[in-house]
This record gives C-alpha cells, sequence and structure tokens, in this order.
C-alpha cells in the first residue's frame, strides 16, 4: 500500500488491500471481517457504542485508536458488565498518513488483546479530504453483566460517592499539547475492567467514567436524573500539580476536564470503607469525596470548600475556551 | 462609621471569577460589597467592534481571535455564527499560532482581531514582530487592545461614583507595575490593593483593603508582590512602546475614554486592519444590553431585569454573561 489513504481505499482492488492491511495488524483480535456482519455465539446483556474524534490523535498516554477501545469497554463496565466482544467502524479522510494508520490500528490491535476482547465485526469507509477531520473511529461494545446492571436508578440519598483517582488528566494533556505547553504528565486513558470486582463484592448503586464534561458534568447529570441534590467537598478532590497549573493558565476548572480512567462511583454509605480500601489494594487513588444529599425541586451539585461556603457547581454549558489575561 | 459596608470595585475579571469561586463576596459581605468592573476584555468589546469583524466576515476575511469573542452578539449576529454559515473564523490561544498559517496559505487574507488588556498586548506584540521577521503579507491586526488605568480614571471621574477602594488587576499590574495606580489612588484619595489570584492571596488582599479604608489610608498597597514589581515589566513595556501609541478607545457600555487604547504606530500601518478596510470606520451601532451599567458597578447582575431569564450563558443578551471572566456569568455560575 502506498503512503496515503486515497478515496480509491473505498472500492475494488484498493478496498480488498485496506482491509488486509487492518487484518494483518488486527490478526489476533477478528473474529469475522470476512462477512458483512459477526455471530454472537455467546449470552450478552449490555451494550454501548460511541465515536470518537480527537486532536491530536496521539496523545501522551494513549491515542484515538486505545481511546476508542477503552471507551466503549469503559462504558460497558460502568453498566456492572464484562466486555465480550466489540464492532468496530473506521472513517478515514483521503490523505491520511498510512504510518499513523498504522500506529492506531496496532495500538487498538495491542488494547484489544490487553483485555483479551475480541472484534465481532467492522467497516470502513474514506471520505473527501475536508468531509472530517482525519479519522473517526466507532465502537460497540457488547457485555455480560456480572450482577444486575447498574443504574442511576439504584441511588438513593445518604449514598456516598467515590472517585477512583485523580482527575482532569485526559483533558488537561490534551489541552496542554493543543497548546504547545511540555507538560510532565499523561493523559489516565485506561480500560476499568478491574473495577467489575468491587460490583461483584460492594452493594454499588452506579459508576460513571468521567469523559467529556468531567466530573462536574456526570455529577450534573445524575443529580438531575435522580432528583437528589449531591454535596461535594472540594479539599477530597485528587487534582495533580500539573494539571493545576495547565487549569490556571488556561483558566479552566479541572472539574470539567475530561477523564479517560477515572469513575465517579455511588455505593452505600456503609460499603465505603470497604470500597475504598478494595480500591486502593488494586491499585487506584480512591478518595471519598461526598454523598447524595435529600431530593430536591430543583436538583443541584453543591461543591463545599474549604471556607465553609457551599456553591453550586452546574453543569457545562459548551465547550471550555481558555481566557484571554 | 464602624458599621459602614465599604463599596470596593475588582477591576479584573478573573478576580471576578476567583471571588465568586471562593465564596469570598459572601465571606465579606458585612465588611465591603465587592462590585465588578470593566476588567474583562470581552465585556468591554463594543457592539460596534463586533459588527466592524462580522463585515469583514462578509468580505471573505478570515478572522482569527480568542474564544470568548466567538460568542459576543453584534447587530446581526456572533463570529461563531458566521463562521457555521461558512465564513472563515478561527479561533487561537497563541497570536504566534497565526504566522505559521498565514505563510502556507499566502493568497488568504486574514485579520486578527487582537483583544486583550496590558496583559495580552506583549502577546501582539510579539506577533506583529514575527510578522516583520518572517516576511508574512497577508495579515493585519485589528487592535481591540484597551489600557486599564484610563478606565478607572473615567469610572472615579464620574461624579455619581460610590466606589471607595480599589482592588487593582494583579495581571495587569505585573506589565505597567505599580506607578500608575499610585497616581490614580493619589488623585481620586481613594485605597488601591493589587491583589493576587490564590484564595490565600485574595483574602490577604481584601484584609488589608478593609485595614486601609476603615483607617482611611490612602495609596496603593502590592499584596501580590511575588510577582508584581514596583517598575512592572521593562521587557513587556519595552515591545508596547515600540509597536503602540495610545489611542482613544470606545469601551462598551463606557462610551470612547480618552487614551485608552493602544494603536499600532505609523510605521506599522501596512498591516494595520483599519488601513487596508478604512470602511470600517464607517461602522458604528448602539449597546442595546445593560452590561455598562454592570461595568461601571452601577447595576449588580442579578438586578439586571434580563439576567437569568433571557439572558443566561446558553443565550447571552451581552458579554457580561458571554464572557467566562465576565460578572453575569460568575454571578450566574456561582449562585447559590
Amino acid at each position: 500500500m502506498d503512503g496515503t489513504i486515497t478515496i480509491h481505499h473505498n472500492s475494488g482492488k484498493r478496498q480488498t488491500e485496506l482491509l488486509k492491511f487492518i487484518k494483518e495488524h488486527l490478526s489476533n483480535a477478528v473474529i469475522s471481517m470476512e462477512e458483512d456482519g459477526g455471530v454472537i455465539t455467546q449470552p450478552v446483556d449490555v451494550v454501548s457504542t460511541d465515536s470518537f474524534t480527537i486532536y491530536p490523535y496521539f496523545f501522551p498516554g494513549g491515542d484515538i485508536g486505545k481511546l476508542a477501545v477503552t471507551g466503549s469497554v469503559n462504558d460497558v463496565v460502568m453498566l456492572g458488565a464484562e466486555p465480550i466482544f466489540m464492532t468496530l467502524s473506521i472513517i478515514l479522510e483521503e490523505g491520511f498518513p498510512l504510518e499513523s494508520f498504522e500506529r492506531i490500528v496496532s495500538s487498538i490491535d495491542n488494547e484489544l488483546r490487553n483485555l483479551d476482547l475480541k472484534i465481532l465485526c467492522g467497516d470502513t469507509k474514506v471520505m473527501n479530504r475536508g468531509s472530517i477531520d482525519g479519522i473517526v473511529l466507532n465502537t460497540t461494545c457488547f457485555g455480560k453483566s456480572v450482577r444486575s446492571p447498574l443504574s442511576v436508578s439504584n441511588i438513593e440519598p445518604g449514598n456516598a460517592v467515590i472517585l477512583t483517582g485523580p482527575i482532569g488528566l485526559h483533558g488537561a494533556a490534551i489541552m496542554a499539547m493543543r497548546k504547545g505547553f511540555n507538560v510532565d504528565f499523561k493523559s489516565d486513558c485506561r480500560a476499568l475492567t478491574s473495577l467489575l470486582e468491587i460490583v461483584k463484592r460492594y452493594n454499588i448503586k452506579t459508576m460513571r467514567d468521567a469523559t467529556r464534561g468531567g466530573v462536574a458534568q456526570i455529577l450534573n447529570e445524575i443529580a438531575v436524573s435522580t432528583g437528589c441534590d449531591i454535596v461535594i467537598n472540594e479539599d477530597m478532590l485528587l487534582i495533580q500539580e500539573g494539571v493545576k497549573s495547565v487549569a490556571e493558565i488556561l483558566g479552566v476548572d479541572p472539574l470539567y476536564l475530561a477523564c479517560e480512567g477515572t469513575a465517579v462511583i455511588f455505593c452505600d454509605e456503609h460499603d465505603s470503607d470497604g470500597v475504598m480500601e478494595t480500591l486502593n489494594d488494586m491499585g487506584f487513588y480512591p478518595s471519598f469525596i461526598g454523598y447524595v444529599r435529600e431530593k430536591s425541586i430543583i436538583p443541584r451539585v453543591m461543591l463545599k470548600n474549604r471556607f465553609g461556603v457551599e456553591r453550586v457547581l452546574p453543569m457545562l454549558v459548551e465547550e471550555l475556551t481558555p481566557r484571554i489575561c | 462609621m464602624e458599621n459602614k459596608v465599604h463599596k470596593v470595585m475588582e477591576v479584573c475579571g478573573t478576580h471576578t471569577h476567583a471571588l465568586m469561586q471562593f465564596g469570598l463576596k459572601d465571606v465579606y459581605r458585612d465588611k465591603m460589597r465587592l462590585v465588578s468592573g470593566p476588567g474583562c476584555p470581552v465585556c468591554v468589546t463594543s457592539q460596534s467592534d463586533i459588527d466592524r469583524l462580522l463585515y469583514l466576515c462578509d468580505q471573505g476575511v478570515r478572522i482569527y481571535t480568542f474564544g470568548d469573542l466567538m460568542k459576543v452578539p453584534g447587530s446581526f449576529g456572533t463570529l461563531r455564527e458566521k463562521r457555521a454559515l461558512g465564513a472563515d473564523v478561527r479561533e487561537i490561544y497563541n497570536p504566534l499560532e497565526i504566522i505559521e498559517d498565514m505563510r502556507k496559505q499566502p493568497t488568504t487574507i486574514a485579520v486578527f482581531a487582537a483583544i486583550g488588556f496590558e496583559t495580552t498586548a506583549p502577546l501582539v506584540a510579539e506577533l506583529i514582530a514575527e510578522i516583520e521577521k518572517s516576511g508574512v503579507k497577508n495579515l493585519y491586526i485589528y487592535s481591540l487592545l484597551k489600557r486599564i488605568p484610563p478606565a478607572i480614571e473615567a469610572l472615579l471621574s464620574d461624579p455619581d461614583c460610590e466606589i471607595d477602594g480599589l482592588l487593582c488587576p494583579g495581571h495587569v499590574a505585573t506589565v505597567i507595575g505599580e506607578t500608575p495606580f499610585v497616581k490614580l489612588s493619589e488623585k481620586f484619595e481613594k485605597p488601591f490593593v493589587i491583589a493576587g489570584f490564590t484564595a490565600e492571596q485574595l483574602i490577604f488582599a481584601l484584609e488589608k483593603m478593609y485595614e486601609m479604608l476603615t483607617k482611611g489610608i490612602i495609596g496603593v498597597f502590592n499584596a501580590y508582590y511575588s510577582t508584581v514589581k514596583k517598575e512592572g515589566s521593562p521587557l513587556a513595556l519595552k515591545a508596547l512602546k515600540k509597536f503602540f501609541e495610545t489611542s482613544d478607545a470606545e469601551w462598551r457600555g463606557l462610551s470612547v475614554i480618552k487614551d485608552s487604547g493602544f494603536m499600532l504606530k505609523k510605521e506599522y500601518s501596512v498591516i494595520n486592519a483599519l488601513q487596508k478596510y478604512p470602511q470600517l470606520y464607517k461602522i458604528t451601532s448602539k449597546d442595546n444590553c445593560p452590561c455598562g451599567q454592570v461595568l461601571k458597578g452601577k447595576l449588580e447582575p442579578e438586578d439586571c431585569s434580563y439576567f437569568g431569564v433571557s439572558c443566561n450563558p446558553e443565550n447571552p443578551l451581552g458579554p457580561c454573561m458571554v464572557s467566562s471572566e465576565g460578572s453575569c456569568h460568575a454571578v450566574f455560575l456561582y449562585r447559590t
């Protein structure tokens, strides 16, 4: 194959070459890319799909390929299910460098191998130059619940809110790269399948990975869904110094920066110690950040700071923009 | 006298944001009423200037600017809406990013809408130096850069001004130093405190402000001494002097303030967008929202009849609700 993707990779001989190229790089993970679809041979009860676009495609701690696998895997894990299969749809822009594509497909393969996860079926398309921004990946993950699926509807006032680790690493890493800052931290992009262990052991109500919009967005969505206020202690949030610096320079709040390997866990308050201990043993850096308060007419997330002042942590209205001065 | 609640203005959008974020407005409510001033470059950009940028879009000119300006409504929409309709509007963080673009696309004509105060102006000066050095001939500067001290002077000169003390912008002071604030403090016989941005720095500054107010002390206290030097930043000041001269500038809600703008010097008129597009002078429009009253500290955001109803961060009527440093936006965001 030549060094770049062209529109001719959409059909005929070139398409066959492209598919062969992908299959070679996903050799151990592909179940079927010969047929138009795959056959599910195991029972599944959870499914989640997501599309991935990101610039830059390669970032400290990951790339769009790793993100596309872990993103859908985490969505299934957050429902308390073990990932079993995945589908992969690739849309490429004409002119996309083959070398970058090879790195991305290899990264997908590497992540799939780590997770012992197979591709059930896939698809590729090439679009005219300028139609999309380089590459778009869509993954759909199928999973089998380790217990009854987790749901926001399980949440009750008094439940504990636990974070599995520091916040904002992914968002800050991407923003830093875009702005050309040198930073000594990387994205937390990773699969959270090990969290299924605590789902098996404890009365977990629900879990959410704090992706786009960060922890603030997730908490707000849950407050609205449950109709309950959620109170968070600002001092208990783990924020790495590098993330704080990037956020400070750009004038953005780390609570709104995306995480790709940190989840918010809601559990029965009696289980909170056990959950914290288990997460610690598994190598996470958990923190007990707050609890679910009573039902409210206007459900809100309240952030309590070190001066004892409680303020509303609002939902993000739109994309974060850096401040001017 | 001891029970008087002093009215203190913070002349910096980042201070406004931080004071709300840390809940310090509430903490000091019984001692000082903290009101927001014209310290956000987005908030003080006039509707005329937005309309001029929209006009340039219609001429097929590519516009580069900083994020929040994209959302400020002009008479017929925003730059972001123009972009959605096909205009070439690009958001940047570092102005130097533009040079490479322009070099790659020598037939494209672009204008950089340079908004900001003394803090941002040195960056624009660096861009101008780079334009000269690189030989790029298709990039023009529309300077909307503004100077903070003349705006403070205009506010304090207002006979209805009720401001008892000023919390000076730490970032601006880093560039211009203490001296311009000393002159203003002496002229208007009010206490000024230069403040940093962490909760601790702000508390220190507010405590000092309260002490000066209650003891009747006039002058400038530099509570951000770790960063702000008396003489400011000689390097930044030299760059400003090389490329800019002062000019009258239009501030949203405050009208034209004498010597409050940074205009490109004549030597650089070849890259001045106003020279390239003299039609821009003819475009003038009126600001219709009450942001100007908010910027003067005469209207609390929550007392504005539009606040939170027809004007909110999703649908801002004016720039004070658009900008993340705007006082209305901060009050909306951190309301309890």
